[in-house]
């Protein structure tokens, strides 16, 4: 199994659209980082004190303003609170870009990961069949069902490079142009101001990311196979990575929506708590992306093993 | 004859309906170059591709070296090697690269082995060029050398030569011959081309309409046609039919059937009856000839 998956990288890494999608990724990580460092000026941040009182009169006077509606007061409200949280406790606010902004602009972008992993997904397969290179690959004594979990696992296997590089190159930039961050991010939960962990946050959003990220490259992998023409594969898993939500809401009057696997990749939704159609547990959202994820890959393989190659 | 190595037993394919392959049985020797001949679409690639386990079974067994293809695949096929029509490499990496890919699918190929069978098929210098650069030719000797990597016992070419010059066919029939005989290879090679196969082969098998029609060694030497020129000629006649010989005659020439070791034997004969001998020789019979009788004079190619 090892050298399989060590043939499907030697293979992956020799074509030039594999490093096309590197070069892409790190155009985009130093791109922003350089934008963002020419672009937003530097704000001194010696006087954040008196800024705060500032926004507690401001929130104050507000408030006052007769029939306001509840959004807004609720939104004036908060902003007292986190006022006179950092006047008391010290904690001055965020103004500069920092490695740890940088490092959540990481994990934002894990969309274009999924995207860029997705290419290499849908080809893989579907590849060896455009080339006629299949039937040399499975003339061999090796089952089909190896052959094809090799190149599952070197997906994600690359899929996984692209993230460990954002993650590794987005706190080198953000150290070299910004520096660490000076000030404390605040939250309200539950009515109660609360410092927030930047770096927990960042890494929850990648976990949060990687059901997108899976399902995504799975069903990429899943249409590569059956469908053996690339292009075709790589065209609908990007409709359907691109559209999904769109999707989700036409199909919305017709069917019940929340038992297709498009309304739950986002598992993000759950980390925001701002759901896209309606609310849900974490647990009802993993159960449908588990039960689509045994689907596309019991359909991957079984037309795989099944196939006739004639290519 | 010894053990045949790879046996089909009624093999059928049948696609949407459409029988492809027709109750095949076929069985294929060490050491025996067979030729698979047959017009396209004959079912040729299909049957190659059913034994190579590209394409499942309707119906019927393949066994090589006495194991099934469809009950365990894996040890079937270690002691194959493929060339199934154009071998299709990955062009974007070198020809050594693509050579370690296969090496890894096999047990026991050394890196040593690589190099040994690149020097084999003549490729040394180039191996470690993208194969993209590769001639249609160097890309044919690509293929026989990850063939040829895990030293198979059974050898399956499909149209092999198609876009190499005739030094090139020249040269793989050579390379082919030799492995046959020196490593006592079986060797099962496709075409449409009746002068290809008779030049390579021990043995055909003809294929037609997804039936295999007909199975036979290629000039074997138990009856050889012999034209003999002599006067007088009603003497010959005489002596010849007096003794059983199967002739006919035509314009002082007699065309008969003759084993080659009885040919001195005849002009013993002859001579001492004070028959004139000007000239016998062996007439060679071309496979197409033979085709158009074993087809009754029916469109073969």
């Amino acid at each position: 199994m090892f050298n399989l998956i060590q043939n499907e990288w030697m293979k992956l890494w020799h074509k030039k659209s594999t490093w096309a999608i590197l070069v892409i990724l790190l155009l985009v990580i130093i791109g922003v980082g350089v934008l963002d460092k020419v672009f937003t000026e530097d704000v001194s941040n010696s006087d954040w004190k008196q800024e705060q009182q500032a926004m507690i009169e401001d929130a104050n006077t507000q408030l006052q303003t007769p029939d306001l509606d509840e959004w807004s007061i609720q939104m004036y409200e908060e902003q007292k609170l986190m006022a006179q949280y950092r006047i008391d406790n010290n904690a001055a606010p965020q103004v500069n870009q920092s490695m740890e902004g940088n490092m959540a602009f990481g994990a934002s972008i894990m969309v274009l990961i999924t995207l860029l992993t997705v290419i290499p997904g849908a080809s893989i397969v579907s590849q060896e069949f455009t080339d006629g290179t299949i039937k040399m690959l499975l003339t061999r004594p090796v089952s089909r069902v190896k052959i094809l979990a090799s190149k599952l696992i070197t997906i994600f296997l690359f899929g996984f490079t692209l993230i460990i590089v954002t993650i590794i190159l987005t706190t080198v930039i953000g150290f070299i142009l910004f520096g660490t961050a000076t000030g404390v991010d605040l939250a309200i939960i539950d009515g109660v101001v609360q410092q927030t962990n930047t770096m927990n946050d960042i890494l929850l959003t990648y976990v949060y990311s990687l059901g997108d990220f899976t399902m995504s490259i799975l069903f990429a992998f899943f249409i590569g196979t059956v469908f053996s023409s690339p292009s075709i594969a790589i065209a609908l898993s990007m409709l359907f990575l691109m559209m999904g939500p769109m999707i989700i809401m036409l199909l919305q009057k017709y069917i019940p929506v929340e038992y297709i696997w498009l309304t739950h990749t986002d598992l993000t939704q759950h980390l925001r708590k701002e759901f896209f159609i309606e609310e849900t547990t974490l647990l009802m959202s993993l159960t449908v992306l588990v039960i689509y994820a045994v689907i596309f890959m019991a359909l991957s393989f079984m037309t795989f093993i099944k196939r006739d190659v004639k290519a | 004859m010894s053990k045949p190595i790879v046996q089909l037993k009624n093999v059928t394919k049948i696609i949407k309906g459409k029988t492809l392959i027709d109750n095949v049985s076929l069985e294929l020797f060490p050491g025996q170059i067979t030729g698979f001949l047959g017009p396209n679409g004959a079912g040729k690639t299909t049957t190659i591709r059913l034994m190579t386990g590209l394409m499942h079974l309707s119906s019927g067994t393949i066994t090589i070296e006495g194991t099934s293809i469809t009950d365990d695949y894996e040890k079937a096929i270690a002691n194959v090697g493929v060339i199934v029509e154009n071998p299709e490499m990955y062009k974007y990496m070198s020809g050594y690269k693509n050579l370690l890919h296969f090496s890894r699918m096999h047990k026991g190929v050394t890196k040593e082995r690589i190099d040994e069978v690149v020097e084999q098929v003549g490729l040394s210098k180039r191996i470690n060029e993208k194969v993209s650069t590769y001639s249609l030719g160097m890309r044919q000797r690509l293929g026989l050398a990850q063939a040829l990597l895990h030293d198979p016992k059974f050898l399956i070419l499909d149209e092999p030569t198609n876009g190499l010059d005739p030094a090139g066919i020249r040269e793989f029939r050579t390379y082919l011959r030799k492995i046959a005989v020196e490593n006592n290879v079986s060797i099962f090679v496709s075409s449409h081309l009746l002068s290809e196969i008779e030049l390579m082969c021990d043995r055909v098998a003809v294929i037609q309409n997804g039936k295999l029609i007909d199975e036979r060694m290629i000039q074997s030497d138990e009856m050889t046609r012999m034209k003999l020129k002599a006067e007088p000629a009603d003497l010959v006649e005489n002596y010849l039919s007096s003794n059983d010989y199967v002739f006919t005659t035509h314009d002082g020439i007699f065309l008969l059937e003759l084993k080659e070791d009885k040919v001195p034997g005849l002009i013993n004969e002859l001579v001492a009856q004070q028959v004139q001998i000007f000239a016998i020789s062996a007439v060679h019979e071309t496979l197409e000839e033979q085709f158009l009788q074993m087809t009754g004079g029916g469109q073969i190619v």
